[in-house]
């Protein structure tokens, strides 16, 4: 079943209630006024017959010839909505008739006469035409004329009563007026309801329509189209208009939560990702350290692994060889005492990189000059470089004022100088160099007041791509071999030395031709710490 | 004809005293200090046994071992790693590239003796 709307139901509504008042209430009037008229026509008829009898009985009764009865029956004919006049005398005969109608049946008996003298009924001819009938008795008495009258005429007096008049009133003529009269109550009736039906129309829509929007906006709404809005009814003043501008008002309120809500999320997601972000680069980075770690612990083992091999095998070969020559005996306990100290060498650096990398090692940071530490890295080496046959030369003419740990800087020093003297041939050259610098160096570029200290050599040279991987910890070279008496350890501690005090360590090298080793130290104290270091040493002043 | 033994280790004093042990024995030694060097001297000389290091610069010990296994002239000689590489990825590794016998440093020279013994007496 087709759904109905509101609209159409109340249009329906207003329709039947309207049409079945219309419809009583013309159905009603109608009645009365048919009855009304009915009234007036009978009554009417009734006064003219009755006039007409009192005027003319004396004529009737006197005379009594046919044509003067023909003239006064004609002349009642006259009068309004009589269609025929019949006059009959006491013996039924018909003494004189105008328009006569032919066969008159009797239908029905019609409305009571004002009297027992005057009788209606209902006749029809026989064409079918209907007519109302007035049956009134023509008598000398009664009819309000004097008494005396009556005996004036002798025969008259034994029978008193004349004979009688039928007096016929078309009653298809009654009826007209009556349809006539029913068709405008009917036709006026008919365009009040359209007009009412209109109207409801107008006004149901009016109050309708803007709830329909709502509906299919609410709909909108629920489908997600928080924008959607209802632009009919608002400017009514009724409950329709506040559940119109109520509605709006909502659906605005809606739109702007789920804006901010949005608004909020994004921003939400925005830092959950930023969160996972951090979260995961810090467990890639844990990873890495961890990965590190076990790198450097199996580096480590390795390490210490390959002096504690020769030691153990030269003690039992020494152990299980009685026969052994003295001079190879005495070789391979040589061996293994210098595998002993390289060990030792390595456990201590080993121990000393982690302070330094954990920052756990304790500084001493004073303003001291550079010439003096050269000056004893330059005692302690010389006889090693000497018996290379390698030459040693320190430029440093005036003093050279630097911030740091005097001891520190000194192996750093020895570092270089010593890996030169280590992987140089016989008769090559190492220099010294000191000079000031602006910056810390060409990685970080740090401007300052610096002094860069120069380690050359002419021995043969580094490989471009192993330039910074020889800063790493048991990062050995394409060694040739016989080289192997250092930790592996060196470079990456001076590194994290240099590292300390601010300054940076970078090297220069051509294959064949040499390598220079530069690192900078700062010549000042820092700024912040100047105010501290000023304090400390007039305390002890 | 004494059988050939090639030792090769790029820390000197380990190849001293491995080449010192085997030498002792009676077995005729070669000693080289490079993977390259160790392949050259394999192919050269047919040695019966190799001892062979893993960890050594340019080329190392498991390269060392595929290409002796990968050429006929050399699938024959028994691979002994002698290594300061412990761990079990390690030893699998060695073994994948055709090693026979995986010893670990510090190694005993008394039980290099026996081995050495068992596999060429």
């Amino acid at each position: 079943m087709k759904r109905l709307g509101v609209t159409a139901k109340l249009v329906f509504l207003s329709a039947s209630v309207l049409m079945g008042l219309g419809a009583a209430v013309t159905l009603y009037s109608v009645s009365q006024m048919r009855a009304l008229l009915y009234q007036e026509i009978i009554r009417r008829v009734e006064a003219q017959t009755l006039n007409w009898i009192e005027a003319n009985t004396r004529q009737i009764i006197l005379s009594g010839d046919p044509e003067t009865l023909d003239r006064l029956a004609g002349q009642l004919k006259e009068r309004q909505a009589i269609a025929y006049v019949i006059l009959l005398d006491a013996n039924g005969r018909q003494k004189a008739s105008v328009a006569e109608r032919q066969g008159l049946q009797e239908l029905r008996g019609a409305p009571e006469g004002p009297d027992d003298r005057m009788h209606w009924r209902e006749v029809k001819d026989r064409q079918g035409l209907r007519y109302f009938e007035l049956t009134a008795s023509i008598s000398a008495s009664g009819t309000g004329m004097n008494p005396d009258l009556g005996s004036l005429f002798g025969a008259a007096a034994e029978n008193p009563t004349w004979g009688e008049i039928r007096v016929g009133v078309d009653r298809q003529e009654f009826d007209r007026s009556v349809d006539a009269m029913e068709r405008r109550n009917v036709v006026l009736a008919a365009v009040l309801i359209v007009l009412a039906i209109g109207l409801s129309v107008v006004f149901t829509r009016r109050m309708v329509t803007p709830i329909a929007l709502m509906g299919r906006a609410a709909n909108q709404i629920a489908a997600g189209n928080l924008y959607e809005r209802v632009h009919r009814g608002d400017d009514l003043r009724d409950e329709v208009g506040d559940l119109v501008r109520n509605f709006n008002r909502m659906a605005l309120r809606l739109e702007q939560n789920r804006d901010e809500m949005n608004l909020l999320y994004s921003r939400l997601e925005e830092k959950v990702r930023e969160r996972t972000k951090e979260l995961e680069q810090a467990n890639q980075k844990l990873k890495e350290i961890d990965q590190l770690k076990s790198d450097f612990l199996s580096t480590v083992s390795h390490e210490l692994r390959t002096p504690l091999t020769s030691i153990k095998a030269y003690a039992e070969i020494l152990l299980d060889s009685p026969h052994l020559h003295p001079k190879t005996g005495e070789r391979f306990l040589n061996i293994i005492n210098r595998e002993t100290s390289r060990m030792s060498r390595l456990i201590s650096d080993l121990l000393n990189l982690e302070k330094i990398e954990s920052g756990t090692s304790s500084w001493t940071m004073i303003h001291f000059d550079l010439r003096e530490v050269i000056r004893t890295v330059g005692a302690v080496l010389a006889p090693s470089a000497a018996e290379k046959g390698i030459g040693l030369r320190f430029e440093v003419s005036k003093p050279q004022p630097v911030w740091g740990d005097p001891d520190r800087v000194q192996e750093v020093i020895t570092n270089l100088i010593a890996n030169g003297v280590k992987f140089c041939p016989y008769g090559s050259h190492i220099a010294l160099q000191l000079c000031r610098a602006s910056t810390s160096g060409p990685e970080r570029c740090v401007r300052g007041d610096y002094v860069r200290v120069e380690v050359t050599d002419d021995g043969p040279g580094i490989q471009p791509d192993e330039g910074h991987r020889v800063f790493e910890k048991f990062y050995q070279g394409a060694k040739n071999g016989s080289n192997r008496s250092g930790s592996g350890l060196g470079l990456a501690i001076s590194k994290q030395i240099v590292l300390q005090h601010k300054g940076e360590i970078w090297l220069d090298s051509k294959p064949g031709v040499g390598t220079s080793f530069y690192f900078t130290l700062p010549a000042r104290a820092p700024r912040s710490l100047k105010a501290q270091v000023v304090a400390s040493s007039r305390r002890e002043a | 004809m004494p059988k050939k033994v090639l030792v090769c280790d790029d820390e000197p004093y380990i190849l001293e005293s491995v080449g010192h042990v085997v030498r002792e024995e009676g077995y005729d030694v070669l000693t080289t200090d490079n993977g390259e060097e160790a392949l050259r001297l394999a192919r050269l000389e047919s040695p019966d046994v190799i001892i062979l290091d893993i960890s050594m610069p340019q080329k190392d010990g498991n390269a060392v071992c595929r290409e002796l296994k990968s050429s006929a002239a050399t699938r024959g000689v028994y691979i002994i790693v002698l290594t300061a590489r412990g761990q079990e990825g390690d030893m699998r590794e060695s073994y994948q590239c055709g090693a026979d016998e995986y010893m670990t440093k510090p190694f005993s020279p008394r039980s290099l003796r026996k081995r050495i013994h068992e596999l060429l007496d």
